[in-house]
């Protein structure tokens, strides 16, 4: 098995070393790294020509100077830059306030140093020098200034478009947390964590990924804290990506995790700031990827996707509740129905008579056997979920009415499903919503019908031959390196202070130690000792 | 990677293929059986099975019909017969939620260990079912009364056998295993209770039996029969089972009454012990039984009755003595068929090994015949119930 | 997927021993002693256990012998390749026939207690298949579920015990020591066979052990636990159903389970009794058949075990179905061959590699 993956992996990077020698070679043949010429006009020509004269794209070109004989030309993106900076700052810096320094410019230095040293505003402004990064910094929102007369230009940042604001993040929703959320914005995003964690421990990493999308990815760690191995791990995967383009980091989550072919997701993701600092500060990697508000979390562990950020929050012993709660919805959610099917095709026996008897009563009249109308009616819940989901908000309700009530009351009247049916497939619906990583739900959902076929064929016996290989599966899992059912399995009594269960955070001492190797141990609270509850009883009294 | 998911589908793909045979049951297609009557036939067994109906009983539209049905079949074997039973019924018995077995007096006189068998055999049947014998000349007949309050039959009898083990006394409920480990128990013998149908036997199958206060037929439970190996010999009467329970340590909370002068006494006993100690003497066993019940005053009728310490004695060593009679009486009674019915031969096995391989030889014609048995009872009456004194008592002066 | 190392934690290690300790002996034992030693049976399994003890001390000193190599390396290293492989041989031998009882135990409990109309064979192939796909997925994958299930086992047995106790009868140990200490030892040879001296086969494990100075301390842990369940269960069984009854039946403790009523709601568990049987017998089957695979790549030095799962798989369920026909075979089976095998492989040709294994270091130190 996984020396077919390997195999298959060094064919596919054979294939893809090909490719780029191909690219390379028709980059090579075509596109040669030209440099800025000092002629303005052809190089306006040739960004337009490259750009195939997209409508998006402004160049103004413009006469400066006392004279008026130095020609320069601004080029940008509409709708990438921040048209007020581009007009009010820019373009009246180099219309208006140039002629004092052209005036002082006794020592008549060229135009670019003038521009360099003196006049020009914006924060980040870098020289350019040939024609493909200034192309590729007028695609991602900055200002190319270009100088007649010299094969240096600048790229000034002036990024600034328009994007959704921070607003309540819609998965991972909490009574009592920060209510703020990820946005599509790489920057904002970089900097709600970095306001979380004010360290200078927290180091971003910036990469490109994608061919055409060049999507900005940030890597942000704990120096110090994170596991250099896991980090250059996620490192090399990330390199390893060689694709056209990266939209959401489900896509990139797939081209980097360990292992394809399972039901369980072995990557995190998150859309809340805290949770992702929190991560960080256990040792975790964040990846952050422009365009979307969900953040990538490595290494993931099995339990995190049955924990909400909430459980910090809440006391100790509320969390902990609702944290086995979760544990016992995901049991259930799993398997209900197939438990169903094998106690009422297989092991009547269990049954107390009167139990029976009423099961029976209800059953009586159903045509199909309890397998096909579970099978049914889980397949029915699961198109009207679908179809809930992708509908417009207004109609979703109305479909939760057509389905629940009509469909289900109806389906009951006529005979077709028993009552009881009806009530285990809404105790699993309900149960599975409860799961608070959609990730794991979709498992949950998927696994639920694979269950279902070993209860309906060889009982309560398939049912455990089931569990037993889910429980191979998980155990052989990893996520970076790490054992994905830790800290059960392998078994670590430090971690179980913060798995299924939480402790008061003054037991929470010491970081998941599978994870953050390099600094296991965290600042070390005593438990609070109120000294003076005694003195104000006292004065109480 | 591509083969094992193939695998898997394949798996996935026969599994459902699979599933339609072997031991997959719907609900709908099970005759829940419930009760089982077995009689001896001419040749062989003659089986009557009481079915459940359970839209009947916990169907939405309830209409007139019986709650539960009967079947019969005659079989050389038990097992053969109830096969047949799906002559008739329409769907395959269900064994498992068997409550209640009724043993044919017939059949109980010749002998139940070839029915045991089949019912410990079969992986159907657990052994959590009462055993019963019937008073009635047929044991199907039993089977064939309706219930008021109960639905079904068979689960009312088995509540009574358990609410009237508790609080009454005379009966005992016998399980399936209690009755294999005392009949395969070399110095011991089973016991079963005794069930027979009071009243009007033609109308206990309709729905008119439910339609009327008091019904005209019911179901009740009395007395134990004893066995000898596998064999009926004999009825105890009510107050011999009652000495039986004490002797046996099987009282939970029972009734006793005395006469007094104007009236009874009645104190409820809340809690008995019963010890059996085994002593060599000259060679031959010697068993004392010592019993000790706690006990409440339950009602009082008696005329000048104070209720203060000594005549609290006096009625503790009255009930004591007669307690011992009646067990006494027991032991004679169960001698006189010589059988062990109290296991007291277990108790010698248990406490001298050595000496039970001396006399196990014929042990109730013999051994058990002439054991010599003590027995000694102790009451303690500890509370008078909610009112202290009779107010009778007081309505004298 | 970098071929790593297989490590297991003497935690796993120990989980391991106490599954396979009460894999397939927890149902079956209680007869086998209630038919020995009748109601002293439980004083056979306590005398047993304390064996058991020494004789896992005694293995852990092979093991100590040479810390980095399996059993099969071992007697190689110690016997020669001639006498060595015959000896290999005839251990491998005893290894496939332990996996194929265990098979057939678990089939044979299945298709009497629950699938009753169900193929022995699919029954086989099933459970077959599920235990190579654990064997496929790797030592660590068995050691680290066996982690995860141990509590759950645990506690059932647990839950089931509490719920018993109510139905106790002290009588049914009495008379004590009514067979004399011949009839305790009968009952201790069976026992020991089954399943103490079966550990032999985790000396193969032995090398990939975390910390291998506290193999034998994890043994011992292993062994004590797994002993104690057997031998709480075989009290039970003794103590409510009676050594007669226990003896009478073919599963006594899953009888046992069908005696449990709480209050008139929680009863009918003996499914608890069944997922105990069926987690731990296939953490059992699980560790012998990725011991013969993994054992017959190391004899043919074969690069990876996991091809070897399919054939081997299919020969355990093969033989299990032409040898045990039925019932009455298996049982002989048992009795004339197998319980002496065990005493031979397991306990003579381990101590005369252990003494062989001393002398030769000795002399090499002279």
């Amino acid at each position: 098995m996984k020396k077919g993956i390997q195999l298959r992996r060094v064919k596919v990077q054979k294939k893809q070393q090909q490719k780029e020698q191909q690219q390379n070679n028709t980059d090579k043949k075509n596109k040669t790294p030209i440099p800025l010429s000092t002629n303005i006009d052809q190089n306006i020509q040739t960004i337009k020509q490259d750009l195939g004269n997209s409508a998006d794209i402004v160049i103004r070109k413009m006469n400066i100077g006392s004279s008026g004989n130095d020609q320069i030309a601004i080029c940008y993106t509409n709708g990438l830059v921040d048209t007020k900076t581009v007009q009010n700052v820019i373009i009246k810096t180099l219309l208006v306030d140039i002629r004092e320094a052209y005036l002082q410019n006794e020592n008549k230095s060229k135009l670019s140093e003038l521009f360099e040293n003196h006049t020009l505003p914006g924060g980040e402004i870098t020289k350019v020098t040939d024609l493909d990064n200034s192309k590729h910094d007028l695609l991602s929102g900055n200002t190319i200034l270009l100088i007649n007369g010299e094969s240096v230009g600048f790229s000034i940042d002036t990024k600034g478009w328009a994007s959704r604001s921070i607003e309540e993040p819609s998965t991972q929703t909490v009574v009592r947390g920060p209510k703020e959320g990820f946005v599509e914005s790489l920057r904002t995003n970089t900097a709600l964590v970095r306001r979380k964690i004010k360290s200078e421990d927290l180091w971003i990493e910036q990469i490109q990924i994608g061919q055409k999308t060049k999507t900005d990815i940030a890597i942000l760690y704990m120096n110090g804290i994170v596991n250099q191995k896991i980090l250059d791990e996620v490192k090399t995967r990330l390199k390893r990506v060689q694709v056209d383009g990266i939209f959401e980091g489900g896509s990139l989550e797939e081209l980097i995790q360990d292992e394809t072919f399972t039901p369980f997701p072995t990557i995190y993701n998150t859309e809340r700031p805290d949770s992702a600092a929190s991560n960080l500060l256990e040792g975790r990697v964040v990846i952050i990827i422009d365009g979307t508000p969900f953040a990538l979390v490595a290494p993931a562990l099995f339990v995190q996707f049955l924990q909400s950020s909430e459980d910090y929050y809440q006391r100790a012993d509320m969390a902990s509740f609702l944290r086995l709660l979760r544990f016992v919805a995901f049991m259930l959610a799993l398997l209900i129905p197939s438990s169903y099917i094998a106690v009422t095709t297989f092991h009547q026996d269990m049954l107390p008579t009167t139990l029976l008897v009423s099961l029976a009563a209800q059953r009586e009249g159903v045509p199909f056997p309890a397998f096909i109308e579970a099978l049914l009616m889980e397949i029915v819940f699961e198109i009207l979920r679908e179809a809930g989901v992708r509908m417009p908000r207004a109609i979703g309700s109305a479909i939760s009415i057509v389905g629940a009530l009509v469909l289900g009351q109806a389906a009951v009247d006529a005979g077709i499903v028993s009552n009881v049916m009806v009530i285990v497939v809404s105790i699993t619906a309900i149960s599975s919503f409860v799961i608070p990583e959609y990730n794991l739900a979709i498992a949950v959902r998927l696994l639920r019908f694979f269950f279902m076929l070993l209860a309906a064929s060889f009982g309560m016996f398939g049912i455990i031959i089931g569990l037993i290989m889910m429980v191979i599966h998980l155990t052989s899992l990893r996520s970076f390196g790490v054992p994905y059912l830790s800290p059960m399995a392998p078994f670590n009594k430090e971690g179980q202070k913060d798995s299924l269960i939480r402790l008061p955070q003054w037991a929470l001492f010491s970081r998941p130690k599978m994870i953050a190797q390099d600094d296991y141990i965290r600042e070390e609270t005593p438990a609070p000792e109120p000294k003076n509850s005694e003195d104000l009883k006292g004065e109480g009294e | 990677m591509r083969k094992k998911l193939v695998l898997i589908l394949f798996f996935l793909v026969l599994l459902p293929v699979l599933s339609g045979c072997w031991d997959k049951k719907e609900l709908n297609e099970l005759a829940i059986l419930t009760g089982l009557a077995i009689d001896q036939a001419e040749e062989g067994y003659r089986v009557t099975a009481q079915i459940l109906n359970p839209a009947e009983i916990a169907g939405e539209a309830q209409t007139n019909r019986v709650a539960v049905s009967t079947y019969e079949a005659t079989g050389d074997s038990l097992f053969e017969a109830i096969r047949k039973i799906t002559d008739s019924s329409p769907r395959k018995l269900y064994l498992a939620h068997l409550r209640i077995v009724v043993l044919g007096k017939q059949l109980a006189e010749q002998g139940i260990e070839d029915t045991l068998d089949f019912l410990s055999r079969d992986h159907e049947v657990r052994t959590d079912f009462f055993l019963l014998v019937s008073e009635e000349k047929d044991a199907s007949s039993i089977l064939k009364v309706l219930t008021p309050i109960d639905k079904i039959p068979t689960n009312k009898l088995y509540q009574s056998i358990e609410s009237s083990q508790k609080n009454w006394a005379p009966t005992l409920g016998v399980k399936l295993d209690q009755l294999i480990s005392t009949l395969i128990s070399e110095g011991n013998n089973p016991v079963l209770t005794g069930v027979y149908i009071e009243g009007d036997t033609e109308f206990g199958g309709s729905l008119q039996n439910v339609e009327r206060i008091p019904s005209p037929s019911l179901l009740k439970l009395q007395n134990l029969a004893a066995f000898k190996g596998d064999k009926l010999v004999g009825w105890l009467t009510e107050s011999e089972s009652k000495a039986y329970n004490y002797l046996t340590d099987n009282v939970t909370n029972t009734v006793a009454v005395q006469s007094c002068t104007g009236g009874n006494v009645t104190i409820e006993i809340n809690n008995s012990a019963t010890d059996i100690k085994v002593v060599e003497e000259n060679g031959q066993p010697k068993v004392k039984v010592t019993l000790t019940s706690e006990a409440a005053i339950g009602e009082v009728q008696c005329e000048n009755q104070f209720l203060d310490e000594r005549t609290i004695n006096e009625l503790e060593a009255s009930f004591a003595k007669k307690k011992e009679k009646m067990s006494l009486d027991t032991i004679e009674t169960a001698k006189k068929w010589q059988t062990d019915i109290f296991g007291f031969g277990e108790k010698i096995y248990q406490q001298k090994p050595k000496l039970w391989q001396r006399v196990k030889e014929n042990w109730d014609e013999e051994g058990f015949v002439n054991l010599e048995v003590d027995v000694k009872a102790e009451f303690n009456i500890k509370r008078t119930g909610t009112i202290g004194e009779s107010f009778q008592s007081d309505g004298e002066d | 997927m970098k071929s790593q190392k297989i490590i297991i934690s003497n935690l796993q290690f120990s989980t391991l021993v106490v599954l396979f300790t009460v894999g397939s002996s927890i149902l079956i034992i209680p007869r086998k002693l209630a038919e020995a030693a009748e109601q002293d049976a439980w004083i056979s399994a306590i005398l047993t256990v304390i064996i058991g003890l020494v004789l896992v001390t005694f293995y852990s000193k092979i093991a100590g012998l040479h810390p980095d190599k399996h059993y099969f390396d071992c007697v190689k290293h110690i016997l020669g390749k001639w006498l060595g492989g015959f000896v290999i041989a005839i251990t491998y031998i005893f290894f496939f026939f332990l996996s194929v009882l265990v098979l057939w135990n678990i089939g044979d409990f299945l298709k009497t207690q629950i699938l009753v109309n169900t193929p022995i064979t699919v029954i086989f192939i099933l459970f077959m298949m599920t235990v190579i796909f654990g064997v496929r997925a790797g030592l660590e994958s068995i050691a680290r579920s066996s982690e995860i299930f141990i509590p759950w086992i645990l506690s059932l047995m647990f839950l089931t015990v509490i719920f018993l106790i109510g139905s106790l009868e002290t009588e049914n140990l009495l008379p004590v020591f009514e067979g004399g200490i011949q009839s305790i030892v009968y009952g201790s040879y069976y026992f020991l066979s089954f399943p103490f001296l079966e550990l032999l086969t985790f000396l193969m494990i032995t090398p990939y052990v975390k910390t291998k100075k506290r193999v034998k301390h994890s043994f011992m842990e292993g062994v004590l636990i797994g002993g104690l369940v057997l031998t709480i269960a075989i009290t039970f069984c003794i103590l409510v159903l009676g050594a007669d009854f226990t003896e009478r039946n073919s599963f006594p403790f899953y009888v046992l389970g069908k005696k449990v009523t709480i209050a008139d709601i929680l009863e009918r568990v003996e499914v608890f009794i069944a997922i105990i049987w069926f987690l731990s017998i296939y953490f059992k089957l699980a560790v012998t058949v990725y011991v013969l695979t993994s054992g017959l790549q190391s004899i043919f030095k074969l690069k990876d075990y996991r091809p070897l799962t399919l054939p081997i798989g299919m020969l355990i369920i093969v033989t299990a179905t032409l040898m045990f026909s039925t019932t009455m075979k298996q049982v002989e089976f048992s009795e004339v061959f197998f319980y002496p095998f065990t005493y031979i492989v397991c306990l003579v040709i381990p101590t005369t590699v252990y003494i062989t294994g001393l002398i030769k270091q000795k002399r090499k130190r002279a």
